[in-house]
């Protein structure tokens, strides 16, 4: 089996070759501006303005990113993941911008601060109440958001296959070339980010609750 | 917990497909009927969503583009092709029983960086395609075991295994080398998350009889000198490791 044309395109650009680079940008520049368009204004600050600058403050942002420390983002995409490059860019590019997004939101300083909603979250470690709790669709993105930023990129691509595109371990498996044990263990190690995640946002939630009690 | 894990997949999924129809209504694929109705849906407004998908101009790619290069340093010398004798047919009943043996050789190389900050874990270097199985020797005395056998035009699959966890980021070049002229293979490299590597990497068609196969692995700031450590015979340096195994064409 040949080598990946883009791996071999990335291996080259991050050796210095500038045409490399350039085809990168030209190829991977579309899917990261739509993924930041997209964050922007579902995000509403696109809905009735102008945010062209901000399109491209975040897109060039995303790309130097995914070069910095000689190209680790990109250098953890792998073709038998099952993800294209620039399924694997956008996913990325996604994750990042709503970071960004999410602290500006939290900062005391920001425009529009938007308050922390509050959350219906059971302990994670719990038994049978945790596991049935029932979800509000506010906690669920913050689990989400946070879990996306916690997992690995590779974890990331393992996570939208399992859980978003909801392809089961044998078929990630036969795609990814991976063992079906090795989906498990990567489904398990997911499962767990996501408790830590909740039992972690609930104990953050308890304090404030009881501070707004009294 | 399945049933959230699952309830959060099915968010992502719905905000996907939104976004791919966001998608569609930035580049101006729709109707005016269509974009009418795909902003009322999705709550934008079209012309705003129209700006943000304006693609960026050629002088902002180009300034990113350079920015990067910048970010990079200056490219890593390449070495120069190697011609090789012809290839004759009489490889290829030799080569069928080499795969079929799939022998694994193994060089050991016990090795450290000089620095502490740049050390390197000690790597042992697996070639998955080659006619026996050995376990090779300690660097020094690798030269003295039988060369293995290379099928020329084919993909060599090369293993690079530390001897602990390493976590740091590392990188890796492959070579050919005979009587001082060095050709770099085009390769492709996985990562795993304790600093394995997998490494592809391309034989040319034209093979040389025998030579030497060299691999350099190392963080990438010490790959860009990789030509010249793979010329050398230095086994370690700052931050990288070269390992080398004799080989044969089969022809």
């Amino acid at each position: 089996m040949s080598p990946h044309p883009d791996l071999l395109r990335i291996q080259s650009a991050l050796a210095g070759d500038a045409r490399s680079v350039s085809e990168l940008i030209d190829e991977l520049t579309p899917v990261v501006q739509h993924r930041v368009a997209r964050a922007l204004l579902f995000g509403g600050r696109g809905r009735a303005r102008n945010f062209r600058p901000e399109i491209e403050d975040f897109t060039q942002d995303v790309l130097l990113g995914l070069f910095a420390d000689q190209g680790r983002l990109l250098l953890s995409w792998s073709p038998e993941r099952g993800l294209s490059l620039k399924g694997f860019v956008g996913l990325l590019a996604e994750r990042q911008v709503g970071a960004t997004l999410r602290s500006r939101r939290r900062s005391p300083f920001s425009a529009d601060p938007t308050e922390p909603a509050d959350l219906d979250l059971q302990p994670a470690a719990g038994g049978p109440d945790a596991s049935n709790a029932t979800e509000t669709r506010q906690t669920l993105e913050r689990v989400s958001s946070r879990l996306r930023d916690r997992l690995s990129p590779a974890g990331l691509a393992m996570f939208y296959q399992l859980y978003v595109w909801e392809k089961s371990p044998e078929e990630v498996s036969k795609e990814t070339g991976l063992s079906v044990e090795s989906i498990y263990q990567w489904r398990s190690r997911i499962r767990k980010a996501a408790l830590d995640v909740r039992s972690e946002l609930a104990s953050e939630a308890r304090p404030r609750l009881r501070q707004g009690s009294t | 917990m399945t049933d959230w894990l699952k309830e959060i997949g099915k968010q992502l999924r719905e905000d996907a497909e939104a976004g791919e129809r966001l998608d569609e209504l930035g580049q101006a694929v729709l109707s005016g009927a269509d974009t009418a109705e795909l902003e009322r849906e999705l709550q934008v407004d079209a012309e705003a969503v129209r700006v943000a998908y304006e693609p960026l101009s050629p002088e902002l790619k180009a300034r990113i583009s350079a920015e990067i290069s910048r970010s990079l340093g200056p490219p890593a010398p390449r070495a120069a092709s190697t011609p090789a004798p012809p290839r004759t047919a009489h490889w290829r009943w030799a080569f069928g029983s080499a795969l079929a043996a799939a022998a694994v050789v193994a060089i050991w190389l016990n090795v450290r960086a000089g620095s502490q900050e740049l050390a390197l874990a000690s790597y042992e270097l697996e070639v998955e395609n080659a006619v026996s199985r050995e376990r090779s020797v300690p660097e020094g005395t690798a030269s003295e075991a039988s060369p293995l056998l290379f099928e020329p035009g084919s993909v060599l699959r090369l293993v690079l295994q530390p001897e602990r966890a390493s976590h740091g980021q590392v990188a890796a070049r492959a070579y050919l080398l005979r009587e001082n002229q060095l050709e770099e293979l085009h390769s492709s490299f996985e990562a795993t998350e304790v600093g394995a590597l997998r490494l592809q990497a391309q034989l040319p068609a034209a093979l040389p009889e025998n030579g030497t196969l060299v691999v350099v692995i190392g963080q990438p700031p010490a790959l860009r000198d990789s030509a010249a450590i793979a010329r050398g015979s230095t086994p370690a340096g700052r931050g990288w490791q070269r390992l080398e195994r004799r080989f044969a064409s089969v022809q």
